[in-house]
């Protein structure tokens, strides 16, 4: 029985850095595997791509590193022989790919992201798909100690393997400082944000004016939120003030100040993309830049992402739940997964910006690491084994995310496809022309209807109550009228919710 | 697209507009494409910034050749030049 599992595909790595490359990579690999040893963690490397090994594990091998169907089939297969407490996919997109869920915001508005790729599902048990809504049940510790994409000498993967192997716990009063940044427009959210994890935001910097050069120990916290703008393969985030957006943050200004230790939750869109630095010739992403100084975990999403201006919400909240839990002491890939099952169970029903925000966030780093020391309520006897008794506690802690998974999966009412055929009932129209005034938009504007999976339906009998969830969804995005001298006004999107024909609440969300 | 292979293309054309990115979104922003006709993609200069890079305003209105990458649906431009 393995704790550990890592998994990749040898002909991959080999393709992108030669023999000699690769048996670097594998000596490093080995050398973390002994160390996890000593830690009481027993791992075993899995080659997705060797046919024999996968057949003794009842697993189907993956043909190409660019069969995204075959790589799920694949880990899956591997997850269901192995059950490891940890899966730690080894590689960038180029090794493993990201999955490519369907991204059910599309075309909505503008947002251009066809899928929300990520690694969400294999984190969950339900057999590939597109779909998001398939995979609102995670049940599984996942992370991605990634290379870099393109490569062709290894030196940036053995170095993060590298940091993986010595790792160390440091204690709660050790990530108690914190470094958060956030655009000037969106005080506000981050504000609120820094509040819930740390009670306070007194050393939260706003871009602009603050960025994108961060002097002296500004970049020391080990604790990092940041909520800027992000753009896809770009080594830049931006803050915000009006129409300008000045840069916050790079790849270049971030050299050399991120500790080793640290942990980043990163809000910006693109902010988790692996992108190809070698072929465009630019800088690396940020994210890798973390890994590479030592940053033991790194949340960021591969696509756009969603957020309020000033409350908290979508990119907000599973960006705070993932680093509560590792306040609290849980590794990184843990407390991902519990970010997930949070993020899921904390909302009525799953919209199609939840599933959006729930697809694209990505844990880079190995799920396995604990940078936070806590002591566990339980105590274990001195005569038992210790690594028994983490083994054991690891065990019960699984089973209940389980459990919990399994249960979101089953019950989540989900609205992640469009409900073309759908004539709108007239009296819904005029209120959605109403709300849709209200919010300051055209009253023709138009509402894409969603339907809704999984929504309970009011119980019959003389007591006649309404729904629990709706059965339809309504999203609109749009500017809203300018009054005359006043400035460009942000965007809304605006959700709506109906049942039984008749639109019960509506929710405005303000652009980023 | 692949994302982890970008497409290089050469001298494609087209005429640069200014539009609306990511309506709603976290990225909504003024931006500049180039629309070639049948598509239509986000304007980049490879060495400039993503957002607000005033060295592409003079570019609006004005058709052009460019090379560079293809990725999603950003075109990241090594080079610029007007086609007409």
């Amino acid at each position: 029985m393995e704790d550990k599992v890592i998994v990749t595909n040898r002909g991959a790595l080999t393709a992108k850095y030669g023999p000699a490359g690769f048996a670097k990579i594998k000596t490093a690999i080995t050398a973390l595997m002994a160390a996890d040893n000593t830690r009481g963690l027993k791992a075993r490397l899995v080659y997705l791509d060797d046919a024999a090994a996968m057949k003794k594990l009842g697993a189907v091998a993956v043909k190409s590193s660019k069969d995204i169907r075959g790589a799920k089939k694949a880990i899956d297969g591997v997850h269901k022989a192995l059950r490891p407490d940890y899966l730690m996919i080894l590689g960038s997109l180029d090794v493993v790919p990201h999955q490519d869920l369907t991204n059910p915001t599309f075309g909505a508005g503008e947002d251009d992201d066809k899928f929300a790729f990520g690694d969400l599902p294999y984190a969950c048990d339900e057999p590939y798909a597109k779909d998001p809504a398939k995979f609102v049940g995670p049940t599984r510790v996942v992370g991605r100690l990634p290379d870099l994409t393109g490569a062709d000498e290894p030196s940036h993967l053995l170095r993060l393997l590298k940091f993986a192997t010595n790792w160390k716990g440091r204690p709660a009063k050790d990530y108690e400082d914190y470094f958060g940044i956030t655009a000037a427009v969106w005080e506000g959210s981050t504000s609120l944000s820094l509040d819930n994890i740390f009670g306070n935001h007194k050393t939260l910097r706003i871009a602009p004016p603050k960025g994108p050069s961060h002097p002296g120990t500004d970049l020391d916290g080990l604790m990092q939120f940041i909520n800027c703008h992000g753009a896809l393969a770009s080594p830049e985030f931006y803050g915000q003030k009006g129409n300008s957006f000045p840069t916050s943050l790079t790849t270049q200004h971030v050299d050399g100040k991120i500790k080793e230790g640290a942990i980043a939750a990163v809000e910006c869109c693109f902010g988790g993309e692996l992108y190809n630095s070698d072929l465009l010739g630019i800088d690396m992403p940020i994210c890798q830049s973390y890994l590479r100084q030592g940053a033991y975990g790194y949340l960021g999403s591969t696509t756009i992402a969603y957020g309020p201006a000033d409350g908290n919400g979508a990119a907000d909240l599973i960006c705070q739940y993932f680093l509560l839990y590792v306040l609290g002491g849980a590794s990184i890939g843990r407390a991902t997964l519990l970010a997930r099952q949070d993020f899921v169970a904390n909302a009525s029903q799953m919209d199609p910006v939840d599933l959006k925000t729930l697809a694209q966030f990505c844990l880079y780093g190995d799920p396995s690491i604990h940078p936070v020391k806590t002591r566990h309520a339980a105590q274990a006897p001195k005569d038992a084994d210790a690594s028994e008794t983490a083994r054991f506690r690891r065990g019960e802690s699984r089973a209940k995310a389980k459990q919990t998974g399994d249960f979101l999966q089953a019950t989540k009412p989900t609205a992640s496809k469009r409900d073309t055929g759908h004539r709108v009932a007239p009296r819904a129209k005029a209120t959605l022309a109403r709300i849709a005034a209200a919010s300051g938009l055209r009253r023709t504007e138009t509402f894409l209807p969603f339907k809704v999976k999984n929504a309970p339906t009011a119980p019959p009998g003389k007591t006649k109550k309404l729904a629990t969830a709706p059965s339809r969804y309504y999203l609109t995005i749009g500017r809203p009228k300018k009054s005359k001298g006043a400035k460009e006004p942000y965007r809304v999107a605006v959700i709506a919710k109906e049942v039984g024909g008749r639109i019960v609440d509506y929710c405005v969300y303000h652009e980023r | 697209m692949d994302p982890s292979k970008p497409v290089a293309v050469k001298e494609l054309r087209g005429r640069v507009v200014r539009g609306i990115y990511g309506k709603g979104t976290k990225s909504e922003r003024e931006a500049v494409f180039i629309d070639t006709g049948s598509k239509r993609y986000l304007l980049r200069r490879k060495s400039g910034p993503a957002y607000g890079d005033r060295q592409l305003d003079r570019y609006v209105g004005h058709l052009v050749s460019c090379s560079g990458f293809l990725s999603g649906t950003t075109l990241l431009a090594d080079a610029i030049q007007e086609a007409e």
